[in-house]
C-alpha cells in the first residue's frame, strides 16, 4: 500500500525524488480503490449487473479522492522542490499554481518570486545608470545635443551585464560630464536663438498691424461682396414689389375712377337735356348737382392721376437707386477682388490667428532656449536626479540581497502598503524601472502604473526631496506614460534564498 | 315749280358729337336719352351699320352706328355713347365715340340752309340744317331717314310686299 502511493508520485515527476512516508490519503485511495475493484468483481460473478455497476461507481470516486488529498497533502520536501523549481523558471508566475495554494506555501512562493523579481528590477537599474554615464563619457560635446533630454527609449535598450558603479568618485565624473553636455548644447543653441530674436521681431510688427487693421475692418467684414450684392437685390426686389403692387391698385383704382367719371358725365348731360327739354327748374337744380357730382369725381381722377405719377416717379427713382446700387456692388466686388491697392489689406481673419500662433511658437522657442543657458539650476537638478537614482538602485539591490529574503520567516506575510511606501518611484527618472512592481500578500500584482507623484517621507535617499521639481522639469527623461515600463526586459538569473539552497531544484527538460 | 321744305329750327338746345372730322347735332327735342356704349347687347348675324340693341326705359331700342351707315373710318380707342332718339313712340339710338355735348341755342348760331339741287345725284343723308357753333359748322341730319333706309319700319315693309 505505501508503495503503491510512492510509484504514483514518482511517475508524475518522472525524476527520482527523495524517498519520503507514504501518506495517509494514499492509502486510504488504494484500500477505496480495491475494495471497489473486489465488490464489482464479485457482483460481475454472480451475475449482479446492478451490484457491477455501484461497485465501479465506488471504485472511480475513491480514487478520484484520493488523488485529489494526496496532491493536497503531499510532503514539504515535495513541495519545497517543486516549489525551487519554479521560483528558478525562466519566467515564474505571479501566482502560486493549484499545488501551493493553501498557507504558508502560498506566501512563500510569492515571497520568492517578488524578490527576485525585485533583484532583477533592481539590476536592471544598476546598468540603466551605467550606462548613462558611459554615453556621457563617450559622446563629444559637439554632438551631445540628441543627449541632451534622457529619452524615455533608454529602458528598450538592449540592457547586458550586470557591473555597479559603486565609487562616487564616478558619480562625481558623471555629473561633471552632464554640466559640460549642457553648457555645449548651450552654446550651440546661440545662433538659433538668435535667429528666433530675428523672426519675433519681424512678426511682432506685421501681427499688431493685421491686428488692427482686423479690429477696424470689422464693421467691413460682414460688407461682404456677396452680401452686399445680396442686400441690393434685396432692396431692390422689396422696392420693385413695392412698386408693383402700388402701380396694380392704382390702375385698378384709375379705371374705376373713369368710369365714375363718365358716368357722371353722362348723368349730369342726361340731367341737362331733359332740363333743357322741359325748361323745368327742378331738372336744371338736379342737373346742376350732377355736374358738380361730375366735376368731384373728374377732380378724384385728376388726384389718381397725379397718385399715379408719383408712383411713376417713384419707380424712376427706385430704378436709379438699382443702377446706382448695382455700380456700388460692382465696385465692391471689383475692390475685393482685384488684390490691388488698400483691398490688398484686407486679410483673413486665419491669416492673423495663424500668424499669431507662430509669433508664439518663436517666443515659446526662445524662452527655452534662454533657459537653458540662464538657469544652471536646472542643470544641478538633473545632476541631482541622476545621482539619486544611481544611489536609489544601489540601495534596492542592497536590500533584496540581505534584507527581505532573510526576515520571510519571521514575517511571512509582508503587507502591500509596506512594499509600496519604499518602492514607489521617486520621481520619473525610476518611474520606468518599476521599483514598485513587486507585489506581496496573494494578491494580484499587475504592473502599477507610475505615479508621478512621490511620497514626501521616502528615506530612499537625502535627494528624493528635489524630485517634486524635477517631475514638473519639461526635461524629464520618462514620462508617466513612458513604454519602458510596459516593455519586457532581459532576464538576469535571480538569487536564490539561502533558506533553499539545500534543496536541489529540479530543471525542465 | 315748288321750294323745298326749308327746316324751321326752334330748339331749345342741340345735342352735338363727332363722326370722323365732321360734326353733328341733333335737337334736344328729339333726343329721348344718353347711355354708354357697353350697354349695347350685339345680336347674332350682325351685319352693317346696324350695332345691336339697347334697353331704354322698358322698351328695346335698335342702335345705329353712324360711322359705319356715314362709311366713316373711326378708331374705337375713345368711349362710345349711345343718344336715343325718339319720334312719337318709335326710338332708335346712334352710336357715336367721344363724350356728347350740350349746347344751348343761346350759344349757337343757325345759318339757314340753301336750296339743294334737284339735279344732284348725292344719295347721302338729307341734311335738315346747319349750325354754327363757336365759329365751326355742325350738320343736322334727317337721322329717320338713314335709319328708315337701313331697317325699314314693318308697316313699310308689310306694305311693300303687297299687304295694306
Amino acid at each position: 500500500m505505501t508503495d503503491v502511493g510512492r510509484d504514483h508520485h514518482n511517475s508524475s515527476n518522472g525524476h527520482g525524488a527523495p524517498s519520503s512516508p507514504p501518506s495517509p490519503p494514499v492509502a486510504v485511495f488504494a484500500v477505496v480503490l480495491f475494495a471497489g475493484l473486489g465488490s464489482a468483481g464479485a457482483a460481475y460473478g454472480l451475475g449482479d449487473l446492478l451490484g457491477l455497476g455501484v461497485g465501479a461507481t465506488i471504485a472511480v470516486a475513491g480514487a478520484v479522492v484520493a488523488a485529489v488529498a494526496a496532491g493536497k497533502s503531499a510532503p514539504p520536501d515535495v513541495k519545497a522542490t517543486a516549489l525551487l523549481e519554479a521560483v528558478t523558471a525562466e519566467n515564474p508566475s505571479s501566482m502560486p499554481s493549484s499545488r501551493f495554494r493553501g498557507e504558508p506555501w502560498a506566501s512563500l512562493y510569492l515571497l520568492c518570486v517578488g524578490d527576485a523579481e525585485a533583484q532583477r528590477t533592481a539590476t536592471l537599474a544598476v546598468q540603466e545608470v551605467e550606462r548613462l554615464r558611459r554615453e556621457l563619457e563617450q559622446k563629444p560635446a559637439t554632438t551631445a545635443a540628441a543627449a541632451f533630454e534622457p529619452s524615455p527609449s533608454h529602458g528598450e535598450d538592449e540592457l547586458v551585464g550586470t557591473g555597479r558603479a559603486s565609487d562616487s568618485s564616478e558619480m562625481s565624473a558623471v555629473t561633471n560630464d552632464r554640466a559640460a553636455v549642457l553648457q555645449a548644447l548651450a552654446e550651440a543653441l546661440d545662433p538659433i536663438r538668435e535667429e528666433l530674436n530675428a523672426i519675433e521681431r519681424e512678426l511682432e510688427p506685421v501681427v499688431a498691424a493685421l491686428r488692427v487693421e482686423g479690429s477696424s475692418a470689422s464693421p467691413a467684414r460682414d460688407t461682404t461682396p456677396a452680401k452686399m450684392v445680396d442686400a441690393l437685390v434685396q432692396t431692390a426686389a422689396d422696392g420693385i414689389e413695392d412698386l408693383a403692387a402700388g402701380l396694380m391698385r392704382a390702375s385698378e383704382l384709375a379705371g374705376v375712377a373713369e368710369r365714375v367719371t363718365n358716368r357722371a358725365t353722362l348723368l349730369a348731360l342726361n340731367a341737362a337735356l331733359e332740363a333743357t327739354r322741359s325748361g323745368s327748374e327742378a331738372f336744371a337744380s338736379i342737373a346742376e348737382e350732377t355736374r358738380r357730382l361730375a366735376e368731384y369725381a373728374r377732380e378724384a381722377t385728376d388726384t389718381i392721376s397725379s397718385l399715379s405719377n408719383e408712383i411713376e416717379i417713384k419707380v424712376g427713382e427706385t430704378i436709379s437707386s438699382i443702377q446706382t446700387s448695382s455700380e456700388d456692388a460692382k465696385a465692391a466686388v471689383a475692390s475685393f477682388g482685384g488684390g490691388t491697392g488698400s483691398a490688398s489689406r484686407a486679410v483673413a481673419p486665419e491669416t492673423v490667428t495663424a500668424l499669431q500662433a507662430l509669433l508664439l511658437r518663436v517666443r515659446s522657442l526662445r524662452e527655452r532656449t534662454s533657459v537653458r543657458e540662464e538657469a544652471p539650476d536646472v542643470q544641478e537638478e538633473e545632476t541631482a536626479m541622476v545621482h539619486m537614482t544611481y544611489v536609489e538602485a544601489e540601495e534596492r539591490a542592497a536590500v533584496v540581497d540581505v534584507g527581505s529574503v532573510a526576515d520571510a520567516d519571521a514575517a511571512p506575510e509582508p503587507t502591500v502598503a509596506a512594499i509600496d511606501t519604499s518602492a514607489a518611484p521617486e520621481s520619473p527618472h525610476d518611474a520606468h524601472m518599476t521599483f514598485g512592481s513587486v507585489a506581496f500578500g496573494g494578491t494580484e500584482a499587475p504592473p502599477p502604473p507610475a505615479e508621478p507623484s512621490a511620497p514626501a517621507e521616502s528615506s530612499a535617499s537625502p535627494e528624493s526631496s528635489a524630485s517634486p521639481e524635477s517631475s514638473a522639469s519639461p526635461e524629464s527623461p520618462a514620462s508617466p506614460e513612458s513604454p519602458a515600463a510596459a516593455e519586457p526586459v532581459a532576464y538576469v538569473e535571480p538569487k536564490i534564498p539561502d533558506w533553499l539552497e539545500g534543496i536541489e531544484p529540479r530543471r525542465r527538460s | 315749280m315748288e321750294q323745298p321744305l326749308r327746316s324751321v329750327l326752334a330748339t331749345r338746345g342741340l345735342i352735338t358729337f363727332n363722326v370722323g372730322d365732321a360734326s353733328y347735332a341733333a335737337p334736344v327735342e328729339v333726343v329721348a336719352g344718353l347711355l354708354d356704349a357697353d350697354r349695347i347687347s350685339a345680336l347674332p348675324g350682325r351685319n352693317g351699320p346696324m350695332a345691336g340693341v339697347v334697353a331704354f326705359r322698358g322698351g328695346v331700342v335698335p342702335v345705329l352706328d353712324l360711322a359705319a351707315a356715314l362709311n366713316v373710318e373711326e378708331s374705337s380707342a375713345t368711349g362710345a355713347y349711345v343718344i336715343v332718339l325718339e319720334r312719337g313712340t318709335d326710338r332708335f339710338a346712334l352710336l357715336v365715340r367721344g363724350m356728347p355735348r350740350l349746347v344751348l341755342s343761346r350759344d349757337a348760331q343757325h345759318r339757314e340752309l340753301e336750296a339743294p339741287d334737284p339735279d344732284s345725284e348725292d344719295d347721302g343723308p338729307a341734311v335738315l340744317a346747319v349750325y354754327e357753333i363757336a365759329g365751326r359748322e355742325v350738320l343736322g341730319l334727317d337721322y329717320w331717314s338713314l335709319m328708315d333706309s337701313i331697317a325699314p319700319p314693318a308697316a313699310f315693309r308689310l306694305s311693300g310686299i303687297g299687304g295694306r
